[in-house]
C-alpha cells in the first residue's frame, strides 16, 4: 500500500496537493481495516484504536516464580488487547522511584506499581497523578492505593488476608507460630505475621535470606529444636522458602512433631508439597491477573463507550468501579488442589466433571 | 490544445479516480466494520462455544427485594451472554428453599447456584445436589459451610474483611468511638462485620460498642432505639449500618437528636447514593449485586466449556480466577470521591 502511494507520489506537480488531501483518510481506511481484522482475535472490537502504552514498576524479582506469573499475565493481556507493556523491576526503593519519574517523562499513559514500601513510594506515586497519568496499584500496598488518590487496586489486602490464615491455622491447633520473613523492607510479610499472630496467640520472627536453600532449612530446623512449643509455620513468596521450610519440617515429621505450615504464594512445587500432604494450605492471591487485570482494564475503561456494550467488560468495568478488585485471599488446600492446577491450563476444560 | 489544460484534464480524472478509490476502500472498510460488530452485537454468543447447560440459581432473597432484584438482572444478563438455560427462584422461606433445591435436583439441572443465609437448613439438600453430580456454587452467603458440602467456588463479599475494611475507613475519618447497629438477631454476617469493625478501630486507637435494635419491621421503634443510645453517649461520634433501610433509619435518629455523628453503611440504594452525594453519609459498603448474579453463571459457563476460549481473554481469566475458591465481589466503597459515576455502572440492563 505504501509503495505505491509513492509511485503516485512522482506524478506531475498539480497532483501532489490531491495526494496530500487524500492521504489522511486512506491511511484512516488502511487502519480501519487492520483495525477490523484484529477485532476477531479480541471480541472487543478495541484492537486497531490507539494503543495505550503501559509500564509495571514493581519490587519482586524475574527469578521469583510468583513475579515471573504476574509479567506473563501482563503480556497475556497486552497481547490481547494490543497494548504495549514496558516490565520494570528493582528491589530497591530508591531506584523505583527513579523508574517511575523516567516512566512519566517519556509520557507512559497507565504506570502499574506495586507498594511494598509504602511510605517510599507515596510522594511519587501523588506526582504521577498530579501530572495526568493513570496508576494502578497491584501486589502490595493495594490498601494505600485509594489513599494515594490511585485510580484502582488489583490485588490482596494483607491485614485481611493475615487474619485469615492466623484463623485457619488457629483452626488447625496451632498456638505459636514461627513467622519466617525474607528480604529487603516489605512492610506487607510484617504485616502478614502481626495479624496472624493477632488470630493465634504468638508468634516467633526469623528472618532469612532467600535463595540458599541449605541456610534456611538449618536455620529453621535450629528455631524449632530450640524452641519446642512451636507448632506452626507461616512462610511467604511461594516455593523460594516454603520449599526449603517444608523440608526442615519434613524431619520433624519423621520424629512424630506435627507442625502445620501454611505458605503465601501458590506455584508448581507448593501445589506438589499440598498434595504430599506436607503444606497444610496455600494463600492465593491470583499474580497472574495481577499482571492480566490492570492491562485488560486500562483498555476496556479507556473506551468504556464501547466496550460497555460487551457484557463481561461491563462486569470488569462494575467491578472496579468501588476502587479495585480484591485477588485474595483465596485458598489452596487438598480439597481443591486439583482444580487450581486444571485451570492454569487454559486449554483444559470441565475439570469438575472430571476424575476427582 | 493546450498544455495546461491537457494537464488539468489528466489531474481532473486521476483526481477523481483516487477520491473513488479512496471511497470505496472506506467503504469496504466500514463493511468490514459493521460485519463485525453484527457479529459481536447480535451472535456474541455465537462467537462462543454453545453449551447445553441448564442451570438453577436459588435464592433465599424473595422477589421484588431491591437487592435480589439486582442479582437476578445480573444471571439473566450472563444467561443471555452465554446461551445456557436458566432458572432462577427466590424465596425467604427456608423451607420453600430448600423445596427448590430439591426439585431441581429432581429435574436433572447441571448447575446449582445457591445463597446459603441458612446452611444448616440446606445441608442435606445441598450435598445431595454435590452428590447427584451437579456443579454446586454458593452466592452472597454461606462460604465456608458451602465449601464443606462440597460446593466448588463462592461468590460473594465476606462479611469480616468487609467489617475490617470499613472500620479502617471510619478510624481514618477521625471517628474515634463507634456504634455499629446490628438488625437481625442470629445472622452470624452481621456479628462478624460489627467484630471486625470494631477490631480495626481498636488497631487505630479507638473504641466501639454494638446496638441491637428491632430492624425494619418496625421502623419508628427502631429509629427510637438509635437515638436513645447516642443521646445517652454523646461521645459516639461514627455510626456504621448494616444495610441501606437501617442507614436511612440511622440517619434521621442522628438529626433527631441533633448528634454529632459520621454515618457509613453496608449496601447501596438510590437515597443511600444521594446521601453520599450532598455528603450526608460518609461511605456505603458495596458487594455488588449484580455480580453475585452475573458471574457465577459465567463461571459455569467457562468451567464447563471444553474447547479453548479463544475469543475473549477476559473468560479465560475468569475460568482461571475461580479455581481457589472464591471470587470477592465486595467490598467496593462509593463515597464522594466516585459516586457521581456510580449509579451509571449499576448494571448495563439500565442502559
Amino acid at each position: 500500500m505504501t509503495q505505491r502511494l509513492s509511485a503516485q507520489a512522482a506524478v506531475p506537480d498539480p497532483l501532489r496537493p490531491v495526494v496530500l488531501r487524500l492521504l489522511p483518510p486512506l491511511i484512516a481506511a488502511v487502519v480501519l481495516c487492520a483495525g477490523c481484522s484484529e477485532a476477531v482475535f479480541e471480541r472487543l472490537g478495541l484492537a486497531g484504536l490507539q494503543p495505550l502504552t503501559i509500564a509495571f514498576v514493581v519490587h519482586g524479582s524475574d527469578n521469583d516464580p510468583v513475579w515471573q506469573e504476574v509479567r506473563a499475565g501482563a503480556e497475556a493481556a497486552a497481547q490481547a488487547f494490543d497494548t504495549s507493556v514496558f516490565w520494570q523491576a528493582s528491589a530497591d526503593t530508591g531506584e523505583r522511584v527513579r523508574m517511575i519519574e523516567d516512566a512519566l517523562e517519556q509520557g507512559f499513559d497507565v504506570l502499574v506499581v506495586s507498594l511494598s514500601d509504602h511510605l517510599g513510594m507515596e510522594r511519587i506515586v501523588r506526582e504521577a497523578i498530579v501530572e495526568g497519568a493513570i496508576v494502578y496499584v497491584i501486589n502490595a500496598g493495594v490498601q494505600y492505593a485509594t489513599a494515594f488518590g490511585a485510580h484502582a487496586f488489583f490485588g490482596m489486602v494483607e491485614m485481611v488476608a493475615g487474619l485469615a490464615a492466623g484463623e485457619r491455622l488457629a483452626e488447625a491447633g496451632v498456638t505459636r507460630m514461627l513467622c519466617v520473613i525474607h528480604g529487603p523492607t516489605n512492610e506487607a510479610l510484617e504485616t502478614r505475621c502481626e495479624q496472624a499472630e493477632f488470630r493465634i496467640g504468638e508468634m516467633v520472627r526469623l528472618e532469612v535470606e532467600p535463595g540458599r536453600d541449605a541456610e534456611i532449612e538449618a536455620e529453621i530446623t535450629q528455631i524449632l529444636r530450640d524452641d519446642t512449643a512451636i507448632d506452626g509455620v507461616l512462610t511467604h513468596d511461594g516455593s523460594v522458602i516454603a520449599s526449603p521450610a517444608a523440608a526442615a519440617l519434613a524431619i520433624f515429621a519423621a520424629e512424630g512433631r506435627e507442625i502445620a505450615h501454611a505458605a503465601f504464594g501458590v506455584d508448581e512445587q507448593v501445589l506438589q508439597e499440598i498434595e504430599a500432604g506436607r503444606i497444610l494450605f496455600a494463600v492465593d492471591q491470583q499474580p497472574w491477573l495481577q499482571g492480566y487485570l490492570p492491562v485488560a482494564y486500562a483498555q476496556v475503561k479507556r473506551y468504556s463507550a464501547r466496550s460497555r456494550g460487551d457484557a463481561v467488560a461491563s462486569v470488569l468495568l462494575q467491578w472496579a468501579e468501588g476502587g479495585g478488585i480484591l485477588l485474595g485471599p483465596g485458598f489452596v488446600d487438598r480439597a481443591n488442589v486439583d482444580q487450581v492446577r486444571a485451570s492454569g491450563a487454559v486449554a483444559e476444560g470441565g475439570w469438575w466433571r472430571g476424575e476427582s | 490544445m493546450n498544455i495546461a489544460a491537457a494537464a488539468r484534464s489528466i489531474a481532473g480524472h486521476w483526481r477523481g479516480l483516487l477520491f473513488l478509490v479512496v471511497v470505496a476502500l472506506t467503504m469496504f472498510a466500514a463493511y468490514l466494520c459493521r460485519v463485525d460488530e453484527i457479529v459481536r452485537t447480535q451472535g456474541q454468543t455465537a462467537a462462543l462455544p454453545q453449551l447445553d447447560l441448564r442451570i438453577a440459581m436459588i435464592t433465599h432473597g424473595g422477589i421484588g427485594d431491591p437487592f435480589w432484584d439486582q442479582v437476578a438482572a445480573g444471571a439473566l444478563a450472563a444467561q443471555r451472554e452465554f446461551g445456557v438455560e436458566l432458572r432462577y427462584d427466590g424465596d425467604g422461606d427456608i423451607n420453600a428453599q430448600v423445596r427448590l433445591v430439591d426439585n431441581a435436583i429432581a429435574q436433572g439441572y447441571d448447575v446449582l447456584i445457591v445463597s446459603l443465609a441458612d446452611p444448616d437448613a440446606l445441608e442435606n439438600s445441598v450435598r445431595a445436589a454435590v452428590e447427584a453430580g451437579l456443579l454446586v456454587l454458593t452466592i452472597n452467603s454461606g462460604e465456608e459451610r458451602g465449601r464443606a458440602f462440597g460446593a466448588i467456588t463462592h461468590f460473594g463479599q465476606p462479611d469480616k474483611v468487609a467489617g475490617l475494611a470499613a472500620g479502617e475507613r471510619l478510624a481514618a475519618a477521625g471517628v474515634t468511638r463507634m456504634l455499629c447497629i446490628i438488625h437481625e438477631d442470629g445472622n452470624v454476617g452481621l456479628v462478624h462485620r460489627c467484630d471486625e469493625a470494631g477490631l480495626s478501630m481498636e488497631l487505630a486507637g479507638g473504641q466501639y460498642q454494638t446496638l441491637s435494635v428491632t430492624g425494619t419491621a418496625n421502623i419508628r421503634e427502631t429509629t427510637n432505639e438509635i437515638g436513645a443510645v447516642l443521646l445517652a453517649n454523646p461521645d459516639i461520634d461514627g455510626v456504621l449500618a448494616l444495610n441501606s433501610e437501617i442507614a436511612e433509619l440511622a440517619q434521621r435518629a442522628i438529626i433527631e437528636v441533633n448528634a454529632n455523628a459520621l454515618l457509613a453503611t453496608f449496601d447501596i440504594s438510590p437515597s443511600v447514593l444521594q446521601d453520599i452525594e450532598r455528603g450526608a453519609m460518609l461511605f456505603a459498603v458495596d458487594q455488588q449485586a449484580y455480580l453475585q448474579g452475573f458471574l457465577p453463571i459465567a463461571f459455569a459457563y467457562v468451567a464447563s466449556v471444553e474447547e479453548e476460549l479463544e475469543t475473549s481473554s477476559l473468560l479465560r481469566a475468569l475460568k482461571r480466577w475461580s479455581a481457589s475458591g472464591r471470587l470477592l465481589t465486595g467490598p467496593g466503597f462509593v463515597d464522594a470521591s466516585n459516586v457521581r459515576r456510580y449509579p451509571d455502572i449499576r448494571g448495563p440492563e439500565e442502559e
